[in-house]
């Protein structure tokens, strides 16, 4: 049977994951939309994930794919207190579009 | 993916909604991920592995079978973090609710 690292190649597991963690920056640093903010967050940690698994299976090591299981568990977690979050600060300031968060700015 | 589809059925994505973003704003988002796209890049394609065949053991060791073992394992196993990861997740579960609950409720 023919690995599935043998058939695509590690080279363009790392170039996607690479692809998809610029995306992520790029998707904090030039969106103002909080939501889409946690999107990108997402993102990036996905690419991680997406690497962490590529390189378990390079090294034919199991662990690294349960290293992948905690981090989408506290990923999830993360998720859940953020949207949570968020809803507070729409009950507040009727938006939640970050630039309008200045009310700590002294 | 759960949060990708909560966000598409959230947004509501109105053209007139999307406020017009500053030049600068733009050119220093696309400057930084080429600046990190390049860094990762470059370091990447210099710890490219040497050995190129890639040899496969036969050895089972991505089944679900493999992977519950690894995970549960008495001796070297992950038990304790997955226990704790439950509970993470519990208090999370129970702090998402009480943040997004009603004002009144909690001045009470």
């Amino acid at each position: 049977m023919q690995n599935v690292l043998q058939q695509i190649g590690i080279e363009n597991y790392i170039y996607l994951s690479t692809l998809l963690f610029c995306i992520g920056i790029f998707g904090v640093l030039f969106r103002r939309n909080a939501i889409v903010m946690f999107m990108s967050i997402e993102i990036m940690l996905n690419a991680v994930n997406l690497l962490l698994v590529v390189f378990s299976t390079y090294h034919q090591d199991a662990s690294g794919q349960v290293f992948v299981f905690f981090s989408m568990a506290v990923a999830a977690a993360e998720v859940a207190v953020g949207l949570a979050i968020l809803v507070g600060i729409y009950r507040n300031i009727h938006s939640i579009d970050i630039d309008k968060l200045k009310n700590l700015k002294g | 993916m759960i949060l990708l589809l909560f966000t598409i059925m959230l947004m509501n994505l109105n053209k007139e909604d999307e406020r017009h973003k500053s030049g600068l704003t733009i050119i220093a988002a696309v400057a930084s991920f080429c600046l990190v796209a390049f860094v990762l890049l470059a370091a990447f394609l210099k710890s490219m592995p040497i050995i190129e065949e890639y040899y496969v053991s036969g050895e089972d060791y991505q089944s679900i079978k493999v992977l519950g073992q690894v995970l549960l394992d008495e001796k070297n196993g992950f038990m304790i973090p997955f226990e704790f990861a439950s509970v993470l997740l519990l208090v999370s579960m129970i702090g998402a609710v009480l943040l997004s609950k009603k004002e009144e409720k909690i001045s009470l």
